[in-house]
């Protein structure tokens, strides 16, 4: 444990000094300014992420607001073939967008090969795409990127979407590690959920895995606490289930359910929770008569009660917290003969890209996110409107796209980095690195943040230790957020912080 | 009705009737629809930009020629309009214009319209307080010169609607014939009655089909006992009777008193504003003496003197003229930086005329100097000079703390045209900096805060308007009165202290069948009954005595809900009363918060209490952790509520695409944290400040 925060902190300060070394070759005109530390300097040599979208599912779940295009059940002859011609125009255009992508950077002078840390296949359920066509995105990326050493390669996969053929053939073009969307192991909760798996789906899924990829795969799985048809016995039952999987996860992806708007779940419950919160039994009076009948909401009081119990269930079971919604399992290796140990903490390498200081990462696909150089670029949400903005891309339509000109960094953008910064730090276990605050806008940031987080603090939600011994009193120290409860109030407390800067 | 609606249609044409202070020019009135109206007015306030005083020289007007004018006492009438919003005044006062033989319906339009883009193009405002109209009599064949005075039409502005009555000797009597006469139009006839006002009565909207003259008429003669048999029954909109009415004034309207030979100018001011360009425009009723260019005058109540740079007439564009006599209506400038120095009801004389009275005075008390003779008035003033006092009170923050320098040059440039507008800085804990503002009633106090956040977009937090006590500690000689304008400076009440509250009398006329409704609501808010009439089978008035401090909660909504918005009223603030009252403090997770403090009759303490925590408690969010309300007197909890703690306020996932989704969603919800105050660790919304006057008070 301690030598795990001893090594977070080595990486915290590679990160912050690590602007000596460009790896994108930049032209990074030195800027002088009164804060001590800018955005051009916001570029790290950590290796990048690469997120591929891959939007198909079978249909839309009742909870969804994410940017899929439902195909319906391919395996029928007659969709098959619309499957297959639609497959073909998505793969066109993401493997367009990944060459239109190598051209920018080629003619940037950057002749060098990329190194990843992660490629992530995201969706969507990236399981339902033909092999052909992720091997296709995987050798378009590989003419200018190249992976790490332990570089995860990850697939997002929902049980009955696979056989073993499948899982064997992804294994040999270098997928090795699988998120498995299980969400829940109760049938009555999955179909109200409009999960097309069932619970006898999840194991035989994982047995296929273990087949495949051996006992000590490396796989994740994503639960949703909050579910309508939940209570916390229900609740705590899922979680012990998923603990005893065999072979066991290595990482656990731990939701609680919100209500979006323009979903089936928000035509049903009602957005917000004051509304609910009037209408308790909303489930099982209003809807009674409804089709098969709705299961009734938990209460928020509950949700919560279902985040602290996952939350201890999951640390008792040795997985570490280490994301407001992510769970990693500390694995202790034998390291030599004297029968010492060192922990392995199976955190996702993908996720903690977005989450990290100065984080890039690439995207393609439709609706995906990438941010290069500070600048955050997001994709067209529909499928049509993806294709034609690939098609402008050679013409060189698309300014924002691949950001070029580093000078282009502004007041706003130097905002919000600082706001990016804080939110998704603030997620993490590690916390918010106060002295990263201090150099990036001096005393008037460290003292707005603080201000912000006072009430936080004050209420023992959350607390401000030391980052480093050695620094003495010229250290600032990390500010995080209390598991659970700290975690529990975030929103609250980021925004605390929001409203002071 | 749709009750809101209503409200907001008030809320409108008061705005569009800033009258006292801002009377619309005709132009302005002529805009049908209420959209184009409130549209128009933005462009005309938009002066704010350029409304620093600089009377520079090459003012357009310095080479307008003066014109002079033939004087005849005997053919002036001046005479104003007393009318209900929507009985058609603006558009009657529009018609009479138009009908006069001197300024034809196109070339008034054209004129005003051209003066507009001058003035706009200066962003400067043009008013109309008044109009002289010159019209030939088909009796007589003479011609005869109409001054019609403008009238604000609403109760906060009474002072300002009898000193225009002052400058009158006649008044038109405006009522729909299709509703009847309403509690306003009620209120300012009895001050043109006071003013021994000739009252000619007219039916306006005549050709409507929901017309009943004769009910009205009946309604009329009962109401003020005026004689109806030859009422004049008009149409404004559909021009019918407009030349019965002027011929009406001409006949029925006495001219102007003849002055004493050679008295000294005394002219009654009834209007003024505040022109970037050319200084405070006074607008005054000339009783005695003449006045002209160069004249040196004196403003007997502040004691200014300035020098007159222009005088002249509206036509209703403001035209220089050599003078102006007795009798006369117009206005003046003369470089004066400050509205308070040229009150509404003050008394303009000459300088010179002042000082020679001064010293016959003088000499005949052995050359004192004129200011150690005690009761030496060398020229009376006029009748009826008040200063504004402020009635209602409230405090008013900025949202953005940053903004306060903005607020208080806002209010700053607001006060040069609103001498009735007072405001003081004032600080607290949890409020940050901003101001106490008096005003003279809720209407003013509505309008400024509409202007404030319309034309000078500030966002603003305002706590609820309470009335101003008067509190007597001691007995006899060692009495000391402190005058508390704050519910928070309430003291607590021990028994050598007296608190005075002040009554107002209030008359709501309202279709008889809510008669027991209205009667409910006096006697909720502390009302004395003193009087119901019948006005007609089916319309009655009702007369209270009532603590105003009811009247500013919610009182007209009531009235207006319970009544289904027929009830109109109007009130009077009368006199200060002794009452029981206590101070209901409010405590917020243990922590004192003044500005949710309200002053409440003892006997309401209990029930006022009880309701402001249930309210509080709906109207602020949940927070971390569980938040006590407790409403005290003195040390005594007399009421408490909780607002349970929310359970969580997290949001799942956050991978690449989400996080800008998600930042926007905290950056909302910081950017609400912002707009409210900290009081005992709690983020208090702007709402909360009102709860106290927005308590259904009734079933207590």
């Amino acid at each position: 444990m301690l030598q795990n925060s001893f090594s977070f902190i080595l990486f915290i300060v590679v990160v912050l000094f690590a602007d000596t070394v460009a790896l994108l070759n930049l032209n990074r005109c030195g800027r002088v300014s009164h804060t001590p530390q800018k955005l051009s300097s916001h570029i790290s040599d950590d290796a990048y992420g690469f997120y591929i979208h891959i939007p198909y599912c079978r249909k839309r779940c009742s909870y969804c607001d994410f940017a899929i295009v439902p195909v319906g059940e391919i395996r029928s002859e007659k969709s098959h073939t619309g499957f297959k011609e639609m497959d073909q125009n998505y793969r066109r255009a993401i493997t367009t967008e990944i060459d239109e992508l190598i051209k920018s950077l080629d003619n940037q002078g950057s002749h060098k090969k990329i190194p990843l840390s992660s490629i992530y296949f995201g969706g969507g359920t990236p399981s339902l795409a033909p092999i052909d066509s992720i091997v296709a995105c995987l050798d378009s990326i590989n003419k200018k990127f190249f992976l790490k050493e332990d570089a995860e390669i990850t697939m997002e996969m929902d049980p009955s979407t696979f056989d073993e053929a499948h899982l064997l053939a992804l294994k040999e073009i270098g997928i090795n590690r699988i998120s498995l969307g299980v969400q829940s192991f109760t049938d009555e909760i999955l179909e109200s959920s409009g999960r097309v798996h069932r619970r006898k789906d999840v194991f035989e899924a994982i047995r296929m895995i273990e087949s495949v990829f051996g006992s000590d795969t490396n796989y994740s799985i994503d639960l949703i606490s909050g579910l309508p048809g939940l209570n916390l016995k229900l609740w705590n039952m899922t979680l012990l289930e998923a603990l005893s999987l065999n072979p066991p996860p290595n990482h656990v992806s731990i939701y609680d359910l919100q209500i979006e708007e323009g979903t089936a779940f928000g035509k049903w419950y009602g957005l917000s929770d004051d509304e609910r919160e009037k209408r308790p039994n909303i489930g099982k009076q209003k809807y009674e008569n409804v089709k098969k009948g709705l299961l009734p909401l938990p209460s928020p009081d509950e949700c919560a009660e279902m985040y602290r119990s996952a939350s201890e269930i999951m640390r008792c079971n040795s997985f570490e917290h280490y994301e407001i919604s992510s769970y990693a399992r500390i694995e202790s290796l034998e390291v030599n003969d004297k029968q010492e140990n060192e922990n392995k903490v199976w955190r996702s390498q993908h996720n903690q890209i977005y989450w990290k200081v100065d984080s890039q990462w690439f995207a393609v696909g439709l609706g995906s996110t990438s941010k290069l150089k500070g600048k955050v670029f997001a994709r067209e949400r529909t499928l049509s409107d993806y294709i034609t903005w690939v098609k402008t891309l050679s013409n060189g339509e698309s300014l924002d796209w691949f950001p070029t000109e580093i000078d282009s960094v502004d007041e706003e953008d130097e905002d919000e980095y600082v706001l990016d910064t804080i939110m998704t730090r603030l997620r993490t276990k590690d916390g918010l690195d106060m002295n990263w605050a201090f150099n990036t806008g001096g005393d008037e940031l460290l003292d707005s943040i603080l201000r912000g987080a006072k009430l936080g603090l004050d209420l023992g939600l959350a607390e401000i230790v030391t980052s480093n011994p050695d620094k003495g009193d010229i250290d600032k120290g990390i500010l995080r957020l209390k598991d659970p409860d700290g975690f529990l109030f975030s929103n609250n407390i980021i925004s605390e912080i929001f409203a002071e800067l | 009705m749709n009750y809101r609606i209503l409200k907001h249609l008030l809320l409108l044409s008061a705005i569009a009737n800033i009258d006292a202070f801002a009377p619309k020019p005709f132009v302005t009135q002529n805009a049908l629809s209420s959209n184009a109206r409130s549209e128009h007015e933005t462009a005309l306030y938009s002066s704010r930009e350029s409304a620093a005083p600089t009377f520079s020289s090459s003012s357009s007007r310095k080479g307008v020629k003066e014109m002079t004018y033939p004087y005849d006492i005997s053919k002036i009438r001046n005479f104003s309009i007393i009318a209900h919003i929507d009985h058609g005044k603006s558009t009657l006062a529009d018609r009479l214009l138009e009908s006069t033989e001197t300024v034809s319906s196109r070339d008034m339009e054209a004129q005003l319209l051209d003066n507009m883009d001058i003035e706009r193009e200066r962003g400067i405002t043009i008013k109309l307080q008044a109009a002289r109209v010159m019209h030939k009599s088909k009796k007589d064949g003479e011609i005869y010169t109409l001054n019609l005075i403008d009238t604000p039409g609403h109760v906060d502005f009474s002072y300002e609607v009898s000193r225009s009555l002052a400058a009158c000797e006649g008044a038109l009597l405006v009522v729909d014939a299709s509703q009847g006469i309403e509690a306003q139009t009620l209120a300012n006839v009895y001050l043109a009655l006071e003013n021994d006002l000739e009252i000619i009565p007219v039916l306006n909207k005549i050709d409507l089909p929901a017309a009943d003259p004769d009910r009205v008429a009946e309604e009329i003669e009962d109401t003020i006992g005026l004689d109806c048999t030859d009422i004049i029954q008009a149409s404004a909109k559909a021009g019918i009777g407009i030349e019965d009415i002027l011929e009406a004034i001409i006949e029925k309207v006495p001219p102007p008193q003849v002055p004493e030979p050679d008295s000294p100018l005394r002219a009654l001011i009834f209007d003024s504003y505040f022109d970037p360009y050319r200084g405070v425009v006074v607008f005054f009723r000339v009783v005695d003496g003449e006045v002209k260019k160069g004249d040196k005058i004196r403003f007997l109540a502040s004691g200014a003197e300035h020098e007159v740079t222009e005088v002249g007439v509206m036509q209703p564009q403001q035209v220089p003229v050599t003078s102006l006599q007795a009798g006369e209506v117009g206005y003046i400038c003369g470089s004066i930086k400050d509205v308070t120095d040229a009150r509404v009801g003050d008394t303009i004389t000459l300088s010179s005329q002042y000082k020679a009275a001064a010293s016959e005075i003088s000499k005949a008390n052995g050359n004192k100097q004129i200011q150690e003779i005690e009761g030496a008035v060398p020229i009376t003033p006029l009748p009826g000079y008040s200063e504004s006092v402020p009635m209602v009170y409230c405090g008013l923050f900025p949202v953005d703390a940053d903004d306060y320098e903005n607020l208080r040059d806002s209010l700053g440039k607001l006060r040069l045209n609103d001498a009735a507008l007072s405001f003081e800085p004032e600080t607290s804990g949890a409020m940050g900096f901003g101001f106490r503002c008096g005003f003279l009633g809720l209407l003013h106090m509505e309008i400024v805060q509409e202007r404030l956040s319309r034309e000078y977009d500030l966002d603003l937090i305002v706590t609820a308007p309470s009335v101003v006590y008067k509190v007597v500690k001691g007995e006899g000689d060692n009495a000391v009165e402190t005058i508390v304008d704050a519910p928070s400076k309430m003291p607590d009440l021990t028994r050598d202290i007296k608190a005075f509250e002040p009554y107002v009398k209030m008359e709501i006329l309202t279709p008889s069948e809510y008669n027991g409704a209205i009667i409910e609501l006096g006697q909720e808010r502390r009302g004395i009954l003193k009087d119901i009439k019948y006005l007609t089978p089916t319309r009655s008035t009702i007369e209270y005595e009532i603590p105003l401090a009811e009247v500013i909660t919610d009182f007209f909504d009531q009235l207006k809900s319970r009544t289904k918005g027929y009830a109109s009223m109007e009130y009077q603030i009368t006199d200060y009363r002794e009452s029981d009252l206590c101070r209901l403090d409010v405590k917020i997770n243990y922590e004192d918060a003044p500005p949710l403090a309200c002053v409440v009759h003892k006997d309401q303490a209990q029930g006022v209490g009880r309701k402001l925590v249930e309210k509080l408690k709906e109207l602020i969010p949940r927070q971390m952790f569980k938040v006590p309300i407790q409403a005290c007197v003195g040390v005594k909890v007399i009421a408490s509520a909780s607002i349970s703690p929310m359970r969580k306020d997290v949001l799942a996932k956050c991978y690449g695409g989400d996080i800008s989704r998600k930042k926007k969603l905290l950056q909302k919800q910081a950017k609400g944290k912002k707009r409210m105050k900290t009081m005992g660790k709690v983020n208090v919304p702007q709402e909360a400040f009102m709860a106290v006057i927005k308590l259904d008070r009734g079933n207590q």
